[in-house]
């Protein structure tokens, strides 16, 4: 039972007990007093916990105001309150550090007060701002009056807040930023400082994009350096200004700058200048990060003037001032690489030492201003006989040397010599004078005269020495053991040129019968060169040079001219009778064969078919289409083609089907044994059956016995020649052969043919 | 209107309270009892035989009222035979606290819209989100119908609550009632009395209506610090305690909150209506004579509905929490009803884990917890 129940039933009913009558309502009663106590004491606990949190909560929104406060009292910048008539309610202790006051010395004084007077309107304007309560911060830049009197920058940011009163108020936070304004200031001066530098150097400045070369600035220079304004390049690549053949190179640069890690990168290239020509510009660039990505700062100059100047520096070094012709140092140069290749390619080539004859002498005489004409004008002449790849070099006063690479054979560097010496041959006139010069020329080989450069210098200058001492204007080999052949061959081509131009050659004639009826029906002109010391030179010694020289063609044309002649005076004597002139493929592949031909008929009067052009076999085959060719030509003009030495040339009976010929000549060496050997028989009687039935006139050459004669008539052949019929002779042996019967009847008994 | 009332104990049986008037079949039959007497078999029979064709709804209870007495352990019956006056009913099945909303608008829409004057709703008090099944039954409802009614009550045991309909005893079920006709009259009140004390709580940590953190600290530790040794009979003695619940700082007004269930392991408490992160909450005390004086103006608001008319039946639903607060003193809450609604009005009712009704008429209806909700019944 609940103690105060208890005291009560005591008190006022004396008793310790409850009486059972009472016992229900006693049991409530006592029911209701501990519901109560535990509501009571669920209440004061209640009271109790929230007093406690309530505590707790006010502790911590001390600390945490604590906090704040700090961090408005720490802050650098100062902060102020004010009321909505601008009086300071607060200022934070920075304001001692910033402008010199102590915060309770301000306090309740007009913050406009402190305002630069003609900051003083727009200041208080936007105080007016805030004060409405835009919700927004609204930031100015003024001047306040700092204690020490001097007036500071200030940059403010306010805005409207509730104070602790409920009332709106405006919190303003401010800094001095005096000095960050001066510095600002101390750059854009600066920057304009540097920017006129810029604008004003002679050196073009540009900025340019990374990979694109997009001009972004470039300073005025550019005009006087392009002949463009800058701001016709500002946005376009300068990429399509640049040389095509130095795109590489700048694309390399543009790398290197870019990885240079902003170290300068230079070099230099072409650029197109707006009149069209070539700039050449050496550029500087550095890579620079920017805010806006990375781009190149280039600095350039215009270097066209000293290219030039250098390149011909560098030509001088080379190169002789007076001929223009390469130096000694580029003639070693050249020489060194010819050196190398003809190592690589097993060729070789050929030094020639030059010098002219009596050049003092010359100097003496003319003076030394023509004597330089001189040396040009040989100079100009050895150049225009050399061949591309040669090198011309002037080595001294009037020494020349010549480089000839890649030659076959030592006799076309001796040819070569030759051409020289004769060119230089020819007179020169020279202010009002016509000089001559002759040259003593040394020749040395590699590598039989020196495998290095120095030696076949030194050796070409011994030839030379050589060559002076043998009298001048002559040519020396370094290899003496070989000079007697050259030098032999060398006069027979000088000789064979003296010889066309003196008409030292004659024509002999050999005559051809008719080996049934064994008159004359013809003959062969063959050319015999008269010497004027050696006599008579027989062709196989003179035609090979004639063909490599190029002088066969005016003998040939000479031979067809002289033949033709006589063969025309054969012909009005004894109508049918042909004459037969050998041509070589040479001749009759020259452009202008036919029109040769066209003009011996008409200058002699001889009757086409009386004249018979004869090629051998081995130079028809050699070239068939074409000789083909040209034998139609001729052929079709009435002039009769003939194969000459058939047998030789290995053609077959297919090849020579397409020959446009009317004749066969069966080569000597057949002619020979065809009576001692049965397989030169066989072979002569085939070609006589296959000639013939090819309708083509068989000729058995080099009959020189009976019994050969014999062979070819059983065998049905139709014409001959040889020693047994005639020997070559002058044209007279001809003519006074003609009408007889050959061979006539020899002295001794047998020796008559039958018939 | 004719309304007959009889009790069932287990010691007497069933037991007339005043004089039957009604002539012929009631319409409709109201039933509040005790968990364990709702689930005798006979108890329902016995409703089914004496009412045959009427509408039967009721529902467990931590409390039966009829007339100014609050019992405990019988079945308070109210049958109904209105004049001019039809209803209709129907149930809902909820699956889970979760489907609550749609629960509510599936109920809504299985009765008859045409016509329809109020409904009147109960509802299983453990396994369903009060607010949620309100929110769904308003959404659903035609604008002009209001809801009241409440969540069926299992005493201070909390284990499990039952919804009557017809003759089927449910589990995890939602009645509804509608009332056609336009001779019918409804008002409605419901006021708490509680005061808040203490900090305000921020809500830190919650899912739906369950409660883990205020102050990002547990929220059931701080109700068994304030609870003391009755921590002992939670989660019944949490009631003593409900929450006064803002769903915002923005907000002004709130609803209150009070505690349906406490889980040790996860530390939580699981509430008759949401607790949303963020929300703002407050511990409540009772005022005694707050409470008694919500009662009767509860009902006072409900009758000035019916325009000075007398109400024929008063249906009292009135929190748990209350009668675990007043105790003995519970009675004086019913008695301030009566004061109000005049001795010829019958009153029935019952003490429940939530209760269903605008504060006033013009308000959106919702779901409270430890208020008394008073609808008035008349027909003219």
């Amino acid at each position: 039972m609940h103690n105060l129940l208890r005291r009560q039933l005591r008190r006022y009913l004396g008793v310790g007990e409850p009486p059972d009558e009472l016992a229900d309502l006693l049991a409530a009663i006592d029911g209701a007093y501990s519901e109560s106590d535990s509501d009571r004491e669920m209440v004061e606990r209640s009271l109790e916990l929230a007093s406690e949190e309530l505590m707790e909560r006010n502790a911590s929104l001390q600390r945490s105001e604590e906090y704040f406060r700090s961090l408005i009292e720490k802050s650098s910048d100062v902060i102020l309150v004010l009321d909505t008539q601008a009086c300071i309610a607060y200022a934070s202790p920075s304001l001692t550090r910033v402008m010199g006051y102590a915060p309770e010395d301000v306090h309740g004084l007009n913050g406009l007060t402190f305002v630069h007077a003609d900051d003083l309107a727009e200041t208080a304007e936007s105080f007016g701002r805030t004060v409405l309560g835009t919700n927004e911060d609204v930031a100015i830049e003024f001047r306040g009056r700092h204690a020490d009197g001097t007036w500071r920058v200030l940059e403010s940011m306010s805005r409207q807040i509730v104070g602790v009163d409920g009332q709106p108020s405006v919190v303003i936070n401010f800094r001095d930023v005096t000095e960050r304004k001066r510095a600002e200031i101390a750059l854009q001066q600066s920057e304009a400082h540097w920017r006129s530098l810029v604008q004003n150097a002679q050196d073009v400045i540009a900025v340019v994009g990374v990979d694109d070369f997009v001009v972004r600035y470039c300073s005025p220079a550019i005009e006087r350096m392009l002949g463009f304004a800058p701001q016709d390049l500002v946005g376009h690549s300068t990429a399509q200004l640049m040389h095509p053949d130095d795109l590489a190179t700048v694309a390399e640069w543009n790398a290197q700058v870019q990885n240079s890690d902003g170290h300068e990168g230079s070099t230099e290239f072409r650029m197109r200048h707006a009149d069209g020509r070539w700039v050449h510009v050496e550029a500087r660039a550095k890579l620079v990060h920017g805010e806006e990505g990375d781009f190149v700062v280039v600095n350039g100059r215009d270097v066209t003037e000293r290219k030039r100047a250098e390149e011909k520096i560098r030509f001088m070094a080379y190169h002789d001032a007076l001929t223009g012709l390469p130096n000694r140092d580029l003639l070693r140069d050249r020489l060194d690489q010819a050196i190398g290749q003809a190592r690589r390619n097993e060729e070789h080539f050929a030094v020639i030492s030059l010098d002219l004859d009596r050049m003092k002498a010359v100097n003496d005489s003319v003076g030394h201003a023509q004597g330089d004409d001189l040396l040009r004008e040989v100079a100009q002449r050895l150049s225009r006989i050399s061949r591309d790849g040669d090198t011309l070099a002037r080595v001294g006063g009037d020494e020349f040397v010549l480089l000839l690479p890649q030659l076959e054979t030592v006799q076309e560097a001796a040819s070569f010599a030759n051409r020289i010496m004769e060119s230089l041959r020819r007179p020169i006139a020279l202010g009002g004078q016509t000089l001559r010069v002759t040259a003593s020329i040394g020749l040395a080989v590699f590598p039989d005269d020196g495998r290095d450069t120095d030696t076949l210098i030194r050796n070409a200058d011994v030839a030379m020495y050589r060559a002076k001492e043998q009298g001048r204007d002559n040519l020396q080999l370094y290899a003496a053991s070989m000079n007697a052949s050259i030098v032999a061959r060398l006069s027979l081509e000088r000789e064979l040129i003296q010889a066309v131009e003196r008409g030292e050659f004659v024509l002999y004639y050999q005559p051809i019968a008719d080996v049934s009826t064994q008159r004359i029906v013809g003959a062969e002109a063959l050319i015999r060169w008269q010497h004027p010391e050696r006599g008579l030179v027989p062709p196989d010694e003179f035609i090979p040079i004639a063909e490599e020289t190029g002088l066969i063609l005016q003998i040939g044309a000479w031979v067809l001219e002289t033949a033709c002649r006589q063969g025309a005076e054969w012909e009005r004597t004894c109508p049918g009778f042909t004459v037969a002139v050998n041509v070589s493929a040479k001749q009759l592949l020259q452009p202008n064969f036919v029109a040769l031909v066209r003009d011996a008929l008409w200058n002699s009067g001889i009757s086409p078919s009386a004249l018979e052009l004869e090629v051998t076999e081995t130079a028809a085959m050699a070239n068939p289409e074409r000789i083909a060719q040209a034998l139609g030509a001729v052929g079709s003009m009435g002039v009769r083609p003939v194969i000459d030495d058939f047998g030789t040339g290995y053609s077959s009976l297919s090849h020579l089907k397409q020959l446009p010929v009317v004749k066969l000549k069966i080569d000597k060496s057949f002619t020979h044994d065809v009576t001692s050997d049965p397989n030169d028989a066989a072979i002569a009687s085939a070609t006589i059956v296959m000639a013939h039935s090819l309708k083509l006139v068989v000729t058995a050459e080099g009959i020189e016995t009976k019994e050969q004669l014999d062979f070819y008539r059983v065998h049905g052949c139709d014409e001959m020649q040889g020693y047994l019929l005639g020997r070559p002779g002058p044209p007279e042996e001809i003519t006074r052969l003609i009408g007889t019967r050959v061979p006539q009847p020899a002295p001794r008994a047998g020796s008559v043919a039958p018939r | 209107m004719r309304i007959d009332q009889a009790i069932f104990t287990p010691d007497r049986g069933w037991q007339t309270v005043g004089e039957n008037s009604m002539n012929g079949g009631a319409n409709l039959v109201l039933a509040f009892g005790a968990r364990h007497q709702l689930e005798r078999s006979d108890v329902l029979r016995d409703l089914k035989d004496r009412y045959p064709g009427a509408t039967v709804v009721g529902c467990s209870t931590a409390g039966e009222i009829s007339g100014t007495n609050v019992l405990d352990g019988s079945v308070v019956c109210t049958a109904i035979q209105f004049e001019n006056t039809t209803v209709s009913s129907a149930q809902v099945f909820v699956k889970a606290p979760e489907d609550s909303r749609e629960a509510g608008r599936r109920l809504a829409r299985s009765i008859d819209h045409r016509g329809l004057v109020h409904a009147f709703v109960l509802s299983d008090g453990l396994n369903v989100n009060g607010s949620e099944l309100v929110k769904g039954l308003t959404e659903a409802l035609p604008s002009n119908v209001t809801v009241t009614g409440g969540l069926s009550g299992d005493d201070d045991r909390f284990e499990k609550t039952i919804v009557i309909w017809n003759d089927e005893a449910l589990t995890s079920n939602v009645a509804i009632v509608g009332f056609y006709g336009e001779s019918l009259r409804v008002g409605y009140g419901s006021l708490g009395g509680w005061d808040p004390f203490g900090p305000e709580r921020i809500i830190t940590r919650s899912q739906g209506n369950v409660l883990y953190e205020l102050d990002s600290t547990s929220a059931l530790a701080l109700y068994k610090n304030y609870l003391g040794d009755q921590a002992a009979g939670l989660p019944a003695t949490g009631l003593l305690f409900p929450l006064a619940l803002r769903e915002n700082d923005e907000s002004k007004t709130g609803v209150v909150r009070t505690i349906l269930a406490v889980n040790d392991a996860e530390q939580s408490m699981t509430f008759a209506g949401d607790m949303p992160e963020g929300g703002r909450a407050r511990l409540m005390k009772a005022n005694f004579d707050r409470l008694i004086d919500g009662a009767a103006g509860a009902a006072r608001t409900s009758c000035q509905a019916l325009g000075g008319t007398n109400p024929d039946l008063a249906i009292l639903i009135s929190c748990v929490g209350r009668k675990m607060v007043l105790k003995q003193r519970v009675e004086e809450e019913v008695e301030g009803v009566r004061d109000i609604v005049g001795a010829g009005t019958v009153l029935t009712g019952f003490y429940s884990y939530g209760e269903i009704s605008p504060f006033t008429p013009s308000a959106r209806c919702e779901l409270h917890n430890q208020t008394m909700t008073v609808t008035t019944l008349t027909e003219v």
